[in-house]
């Protein structure tokens, strides 16, 4: 096979893969997409016209958009044993990571694209009515999103993820300066930002000069990227283990300390420290902050309740794929210990998170309406959701994958 | 001495029509070490995934002190510990997680873990990466990490896939110590490998498995008398077996 040919080999062997699993997604859940758009239709023009004039529009579409902007991944395709092979013919790869460049910029852009498309009616409606403006805007975003993609290609050629977070965080503040700017047709503002953004990128190419082609965080940011995607993937169908690096857990792993030495609670153990240190842990606390920001700002009670019940169900929708992860641990299969054990802990973990989540999103619910009457009504509904759906829904999921393995 | 384990007339492997072992029949004995040899794909890992309790038997019987996995799962498992060939091990626990869920699972109590623990941490030179996660390990202190949970829980039987797979000088002397005490203390070990030199030196009973059977068995002196080969090493006896000079 010829070196330039390489790229489209394996982006074609990529995306038949990915095409497959997605092809049998979409067989199966085809109706959630559907769902979301009818209740986006009916909700959305509610929610613009409830939006107080005073909430601050164009500084949370700026914080999200630059968010979207600067959490860049990078796809390069690279593999463990390119190493050995492709190492050695470096110099000769530049069309190789050329082509990467546009694919990730390309897959980026669409999502940016898509949620373009979504904020479109509140833009229109509460920053500027002219299309054109918007259309522009969009085109500016794409250039900012590839100069957040070099300048990310860039940082993943230093050794040691401070330098990389340190990076991100540069690159953030840069965004929010620029988005911000654009909104507000702000010229010193936008000045400013380009200003920073040029002085960064100096600064950095300048330090990259001394670096070589890091091989070891490119396909480590694969492995993230996959690890995600198997996450993912892991809520829609049974999939082996999700293959994921360990995650900082902030301290939350302690939490299994108290339960260390009791052997009735080994698997409640092994379940705090593999959930906190999984991608699925990342998963829930991004969701339960967007579900606290929810419940913070609706006032009207129905939407309330309905985002706050939503938000369970997604979070408890996440939590039902990590029960693959426990039953694919090897030494667990080697245990003396009755399987009922496995079971009874990931139920009653899952519970005990599910109502964690649901008093943190009460919380900010009553900062928000302050009624006793709504907190009683809220915390009604949120045990309900938790119980039924940990002992009756991921109940019987349980049930059906373990009949699954025993007829294989 | 007891029998720990007794494999008799196990017949077992991935489909029905060829089975990978046949009618192996064999016991491990409490104080002694018996070494499983044979080729790669002799039916080795196949004859521990079965003794494991990982696949079912197409015909025969496992037990562990008259216990099979299927009619006491716990019971029968809480007598073993296994040392894989390859590390197997959860990448988001660090060492002492490892053996502190080890010693959870086995009903060890944090006293006990801690007399336990603290001479294998310093005999295998691991005292300074408990806190460390596996993935920053080398593949030898990954086996290290292996070895360490299984002797903490000072079961009746070892199972053991090639020991000494990627560990050091020091590791290995350790881990053959270890063996040796454990041994005296009474348990079985029951130890698959390929290096028939360590085999012959402290191993006292020999399996040899060929193309999934069991073509010879006994102590050193008794495959000698068998193959007759009085003052032949093991490395020649086996080959004898193998080559089918002794029927």
């Amino acid at each position: 096979m010829e070196l330039k040919d390489l790229w489209e080999r394996r982006f074609n062997q990529f995306i038949s893969a990915r095409m497959i699993v997605l092809r049998r997604i979409a067989n199966g859940y085809m109706i959630l997409p559907v769902l979301l758009i009818i209740f986006g239709l009916y909700y959305y023009p509610i929610f613009i016209e409830w939006l107080p004039q005073e909430f601050p529009v164009k500084m949370v579409v700026s914080i999200i958009l630059a968010f979207i902007n600067s959490t860049v991944g990078y796809r390069s395709l690279l593999q463990e044993a390119d190493l050995f092979y492709l190492l050695p013919v470096e110099t000769r790869l530049k069309a190789y990571f050329t082509r990467s460049f546009i694919y990730n910029w390309a897959v980026q852009s669409l999502f940016l694209i898509s949620f373009i498309v979504v904020i479109s009616p509140l833009y229109i409606a509460r920053i500027d009515s002219d299309t054109s403006h918007l259309l522009l805007f969009a085109l500016i975003l794409l250039i900012i999103k590839g100069w957040n993609l070099a300048i990310h290609w860039y940082a993943l050629q230093f050794t040691g993820s401070n330098v990389r977070r340190i990076f991100l965080l540069l690159r953030l503040l840069i965004n929010i300066m620029l988005i911000y700017g654009l909104l507000r047709h702000s010229i010193p503002l936008i000045g400013l930002g380009v200003s920073c953004a040029a002085a960064f990128t100096f600064l950095q190419q300048a330090l990259v000069k001394k670096l070589t082609l890091n091989w070891h965080q490119l396909i480590q940011a694969e492995k993230r990227l996959d690890a995600r995607f198997d996450v993912w993937l892991s809520l829609f169908m049974d999939t082996p283990q999700p293959r994921s690096g360990v995650k900082r857990d902030w301290g939350m792993s302690s939490i299994a300390r108290s339960l260390a030495f009791i052997p009735q609670k080994a698997y409640h153990y092994l379940f705090i420290k593999l959930f906190f240190r999984t991608e699925i842990s990342g998963m829930i606390v991004r969701i339960t902050i967007i579900g606290m920001i929810l419940t913070f700002i609706i006032s009207e009670i129905r939407l309330l309740i309905l985002a706050y019940m939503g938000i369970l169900l997604i979070a408890g929708i996440q939590l039902s794929s990590f029960w693959q992860v426990l039953i694919h641990q090897y030494w667990v299969k080697l245990y003396p210990l009755p399987a009922a054990y496995l079971k009874k802990a990931y139920l009653e973990n899952a519970f005990i998170l599910l109502i964690s989540i649901g008093l943190l999103l009460l919380l900010t619910a009553m900062l928000n309406m302050k009624s006793f009457l709504l907190l009683v009504l809220m915390s009604m509904i949120g045990g309900l959701v938790a119980y039924a759906f940990t002992f009756l829904y991921l109940k019987r999921k349980i049930k059906l994958s373990q009949n699954h393995f025993k007829s294989q | 001495m007891k029998p720990i384990l007794k494999i008799d007339g196990v017949t077992g492997g991935y489909g029905t029509t060829k089975p990978t072992i046949r009618d192996l029949h064999f016991t491990v004995h409490e104080g002694e070490i018996v070494a499983l040899i044979g080729l790669n794909g002799a039916g080795k890992s196949t004859t521990i995934k079965h003794i494991l309790g990982l696949m079912k038997p197409i015909q025969g019987r496992i037990t562990i002190y008259d216990q099979s996995v299927f009619e006491a799962p716990d019971i029968y498992r809480s007598n073993y510990a296994y040392i894989p060939e390859t590390p197997i091990y959860y990448k988001e626990l660090t060492l002492w997680e490892h053996l502190e869920l080890t010693a959870m699972v086995y009903g060890i109590s944090k006293e006990e873990m801690v007399k336990r623990v603290t001479p294998l941490l310093s005999r295998f030179n691991m005292e300074k990466k408990e806190r460390l996660f596996p993935e920053h390990f080398s593949k030898g202190m990954r086996q290290k990490m292996m070895i360490m949970m299984a002797f903490l829980i000072q079961p009746a039987l070892y199972i053991i896939d090639e020991p000494l797979m990627g560990l050091d000088p020091l590791g290995i002397r350790s881990l053959l110590s270890l063996l040796k005490e454990e041994r005296d203390r009474g348990a079985g070990i029951l130890m698959s490998t390929h290096i028939l030199s360590t085999a012959e030196r402290y191993c006292d009973r020999f399996i040899i498995i060929h193309e999934g059977e069991i073509v010879g068995q006994g102590s050193l002196e008794e495959l000698r008398k068998a193959a007759n080969l009085s003052t032949a090493s093991l490395d020649e006896i086996y080959l004898n077996y193998i080559e089918g000079s002794v029927t």
